[in-house]
């Protein structure tokens, strides 16, 4: 089993699941797990006010409803069971149902804490049961924590974020990723490049390296771009801040601004973060900055 | 002994993408194109040296303009390291799990990069692929026997136009015959069934 931290969820997943599809961050998310053959399990959480032990009872059977709509064939929906079950510290309800060969396991939950509504359905395979997989995967799936924090983990990098700063942009390709987080005018870039040690090779050093196109969304963004002008042709770890002046006199206040870049040779990649934020949030943007690491 | 035949020559992509399961794709094993060269360029960096068709381009202008008999393409380094370990054994499986020690990355991620470089690479014919057959009963067998009944004919045209002789159509007819039969899509086993 694997651990994953994504979109404000967490979970433990079989090692040869992966993130397959994903979007959202704002007020709700999707995420996909596949296995090499088959679709595992899909997670989607949406932000509500609403509150009321029926709500996930009804979100529940209002979604089942939507995908006997959707059949041709109407009555080949077929619920085998419903019921409630604890899933992250929450009354869940679910159901299970199946429609000609395929079974499948839908769990649906209010997480008060965060004042989210989600549901996940898992793919049962032939053989498997509802209770096995209640057990080993989706009783352990996490939607909030207590923490200040929110933990990411995915593509063999971690890292935390503040928990009022929402995932806004990211760009998800093979072997590398980028993500900015945004919290009013606040903003957190992460990015990873796998294959460092070649890229290395091949742009000689950090600093050509984020100055080739490996790094142009980064250059992009306001504040950053400032520092990356200063950045110097080395090997060495690059960690550069400053302050700027608010562009709009009296409105727009200053922006503090980091940028730090580094080769983590044992996860063979090369890390840059960044942020450009009100000076309050300097320790919080700090602390996401010294939490990026590689990981399994 | 079948899987022999279906792959070579090369892995036709450019004419038309047929789908293959991932488990086809992780079982094949990909071999160097004999006519390709290789050196190796200051850097350590693998150099092919391909060479140039001439068709079409007379003697004459080609002497006059000095048209090279042949390009060179530097892979990178990732590019590299994969080409040397193509050894015609090593299959995709193989070389998967060996990217994702070499350079820290996913299954996925190593698959996928495989994936995408060797598609590249039959494109251009600079590798083939050593595809086992499919399985009996699947969408890519039935695919297969197309491909193989298409290649039959194509045979017989190369024998009518003296290209071959008969000895090695049959020979080919042999095999294309028994590789259908492995797959579960030859006619006289269709019809006794």
């Amino acid at each position: 089993m694997k651990s994953i931290g994504w979109l404000e969820m967490s979970m433990m997943v079989p090692d040869n699941w992966d993130l397959v599809a994903e979007s959202g961050g704002l007020s709700e998310a999707f995420m996909r797990f596949d296995s090499v053959d088959r679709t595992q399990m899909e997670l989607k959480w949406e932000r509500t006010k609403k509150r009321g032990d029926a709500l996930p009872l009804l979100a529940l059977d209002g979604y089942v409803k939507e995908v006997t709509k959707s059949m041709k064939d109407k009555k080949s929906l077929v619920v085998i069971e419903k019921g409630n079950a604890r899933v992250s510290d929450h009354k869940a309800s679910f159901s299970t149902w199946k429609v000609k060969d395929d079974s499948f396991i839908t769990t649906c939950w209010l997480c008060p804490n965060e004042g989210k509504i989600v549901l996940v359905q898992y793919t049962l395979a032939p053989g498997e049961t509802k209770d096995d997989k209640f057990e080993e995967i989706l009783r352990g799936i996490q939607c909030h924590t207590d923490e200040d924090f929110y933990p990411y983990r995915l593509f063999g990098t971690k890292f935390r974020v503040p928990k009022d700063y929402r995932l806004s942009t990211r760009k998800i390709l093979v072997g590398r990723f980028r993500a900015t987080f945004m919290h009013g005018s606040s903003l957190l870039y992460v990015s990873s490049i796998g294959l460092a040690k070649e890229q290395l090779k091949k742009h000689k050093t950090l600093g050509q390296l984020f100055n080739s196109g490996e790094a142009k969304e980064a250059r992009k963004i306001p504040g950053i771009s400032a520092l990356a002008k200063k950045i110097k042709d080395t090997d060495e770890v690059i960690d550069l801040s400053q302050t700027s002046k608010g562009t709009i006199p009296f409105i727009t206040g200053d922006k503090k601004n980091r940028l730090k870049i580094y080769l983590d040779e044992a996860f063979n990649k090369v890390f840059i973060a960044g942020y450009s934020c009100k000076p309050d949030e300097v320790g919080r943007a700090d602390a996401f900055i010294e939490s990026l690491e590689g990981c399994e | 002994m079948n899987e022999e035949l279906v792959d070579i020559p090369f892995w036709p992509f450019k004419k038309k993408k047929r789908l293959l399961s991932r488990e086809r794709f992780l079982q094949s094993r990909p071999v160097i194109n004999p006519a390709i060269k290789t050196e190796e360029s200051e850097d350590g960096a693998v150099v092919l040296v391909i060479p140039v068709e001439r068709s079409g381009v007379p003697n004459v202008v080609s002497k006059t303009l000095s048209i090279p008999e042949q390009k060179k393409v530097q892979l990178d380094e990732v590019g590299s390291k994969v080409w040397r370990k193509i050894d015609g054994k090593a299959s995709m499986s193989d070389l998967s799990k060996w990217m994702e020690d070499e350079f820290k990355i996913s299954q996925r991620e190593a698959e996928i990069s495989l994936n995408t470089y060797f598609q590249k690479l039959t494109e251009r014919g600079l590798v083939g692929m050593i595809v086992p057959l499919p399985k009996p009963g699947t969408q890519e067998a039935v695919e297969e026997a197309a491909e193989l009944k298409k290649r039959s004919k194509e045979l017989q045209e190369l024998q009518h136009k003296g290209k071959i002789t008969e000895e090695e159509l049959k020979e080919a007819q042999r095999q294309i015959d028994n590789s259908l039969e492995a797959i579960g899509e030859s006619d006289t086993k269709k019809e006794s069934a």
